[in-house]
């Protein structure tokens, strides 16, 4: 399916086997929407190195899906730019049951492993930033 | 109890079944030769006044004579290399017998709680209780009747409660999972990363060397998925604040499956709480303690593991891939609850909910059936 890639950060604790959870994809408790890079803007690698680096944060490589794949689960992507992230998006789960959230973060998460990794930091050699 | 024996010591719950006696539990029983044989000695001494005890304590051994049904009862009974003359007694019984009970009752006022065991037998000979009963589990209890027919359990907590009045230390059976990142071939020892846990050092055995090695050989690797982990099964010390001392023998080393649950489960006791972006809770040990045991209790080992992740909310998801169709079960490690779920990748869509209940053993049968079924017709 055609469309804008969305990156996504996937925790390192959410990857076995290589392949990411779906709890990489599922809004929480305290967040309903899903934050993404917008993929038109800026790339995987770069966008991996500004969640690490510059927002400090733990990021074990970037899986993506695309924005038509969100559309199709009746989920809209909004652009979300901050001071220093400008590429910030959203995926908005409000709005939806809780039978079509499910079956939405299922729907990505199989997208994006399917994809497989955009940006695995292990391949430049990285340490520190391991893939289960 | 027969007319004869000394002591019965009954096993019960957990691993002992009717009228069997596992080889583990010799190792168990094997100290209260030398423990009724020191006891005996220091109360013949507290009895005579002497400072030596006769030579012929040390020629009485203990024996297995006879198995009860009714759980494992096992009797036990003296007898001696050199009898006296008579050939029929063994020197020095009355002081075995009177050591026998001592033990059943310092047992069983460590069960109860009781301060002052160092006036029923000496603490020395507490420290015998290191080694006895050390395989017991928590479900699991030594039973220990003496000839005047009072009984005390021995269990893992009246046992801890024994040893600390002797030497302070505990020696404990553990499993310990992580990595090997270091050898000394010339001291024989090996460096143990545990993924949860303190480093320990451990002694190296030449039957463990080529496993112990491809573990190291593997430790390089920036992907942690090329390392193999390894399961330690060890005997080790721990001191008064419950802290891994010192390792006093390797049972074990045997590499892991790279998706082996109770390595996942150890990893996340390393979460704390905010370990996500937008939070997350970090999950209970004692519910990763809950999940690692149903897990291997009703878990068919033949049946492909699962992926396990956390979640944000401090639960644990299990997922399967079979063809066109992802599982999952997301646990609730506070109401053991479990969110059966599967998804057909085709279709985009959700084809089976169900709510089950983890503590039950017909639950787990229903996820192994479907399991078994969703992947033989992937």
């Amino acid at each position: 399916m055609a469309g804008k890639l969305l990156y996504r950060q996937i925790h390192p604790d959410f990857v076995v086997d290589k392949k990411a959870t779906l709890r990489a994809f599922k809004p929480t408790k305290s967040n309903p929407n899903v934050s993404v890079y917008d993929g038109s803007m800026i790339d995987a690698r770069p966008a991996w190195e500004h969640y690490t680096q510059t927002l400090r944060l733990k990021s074990a490589g970037v899986m993506a899906v695309s924005d038509a794949e969100c559309e199709s689960q009746d989920l809209t992507v909004t652009s979300d730019p901050k001071p220093s992230f400008r590429e910030h998006m959203l995926i908005r789960f409000d709005g939806l049951s809780k039978s079509a959230i499910k079956e939405a973060v299922r729907s990505l998460t199989a997208d994006a492993n399917e994809r497989k990794w955009c940006y695995n930091p292990a391949d430049d050699g990285l340490a520190g930033h391991l893939i289960n | 109890m027969t007319k004869s024996a000394i002591l019965s010591v009954k096993l019960s719950g957990g691993r002992f079944k009717e009228a069997e006696l596992p080889l583990f539990i010799l190792g168990d029983l094997a100290p209260l030769q030398g423990l009724i044989v020191d006891v005996a000695k220091w109360l013949f001494k507290k009895e005579s006044g002497r400072r030596r005890s006769p030579s012929s304590f040390d020629q009485a051994y203990l024996k297995i004579i006879g198995l009860q049904p009714g759980s494992t009862i096992v009797e036990i009974d003296t007898d001696a290399t050199q009898r006296i003359l008579d050939g029929v007694s063994v020197p020095n019984q009355e002081h075995f017998e009177a050591a026998a009970k001592r033990i059943v009752n310092v047992i069983g006022s460590a069960e109860q709680g009781a301060e002052h065991l160092n006036d029923i037998i000496p603490p020395r000979c507490m420290a015998y209780f290191n080694r006895m009963g050390r395989s017991l589990m928590s479900n699991e209890v030594m039973e220990i009747t003496a000839a005047d027919k009072h009984t005390a359990r021995l269990t893992q907590q009246s046992r801890e409660v024994l040893v600390r009045h002797s030497v302070g230390e505990i020696m404990r059976d553990i499993t310990v999972r992580g990595v090997i990142s270091e050898t000394d071939l010339k001291n024989m020892k090996f460096r143990l990363e545990p993924i949860y846990g303190t480093i320990v050092n451990c002694p190296l055995l030449e039957q463990h060397r080529e496993t112990i090695l491809d573990a190291l050989y593997s430790y390089k690797n920036n992907e942690d998925s090329n390392r193999v982990q390894v399961r330690v099964q060890m005997t080790g010390m721990y001191d008064m604040q419950d802290r891994l001392q010192r390792v006093e023998s390797i049972k074990s080393v045997e590499p892991l499956d790279p998706l082996d649950v109770d390595a996942r489960l150890d990893r996340f006791r390393n979460l704390r709480d905010g370990w996500l972006e937008d939070g997350g809770v970090a999950p209970d040990h004692e519910g990763l303690d809950w999940l690692s045991g149903v897990f291997r209790r009703y878990y068919p080992d033949d049946l492909q593991l699962p992926r396990t992740y956390p979640t944000a909310e401090g639960g644990v998801s299990l997922e399967w891939s079979a063809g066109k169709r992802e599982i999952d079960i997301e646990v609730n490690l506070d109401d053991h609850a479990g969110e059966w779920y599967v998804f057909n990748k085709d279709s985009k869509r959700g084809e089976e909910e169900k709510n089950l209940n983890l503590d039950s053993p017909d639950d787990w049968k229903w996820v192994d059936a479907r399991l078994q079924n969703l992947m033989g017709k992937s």
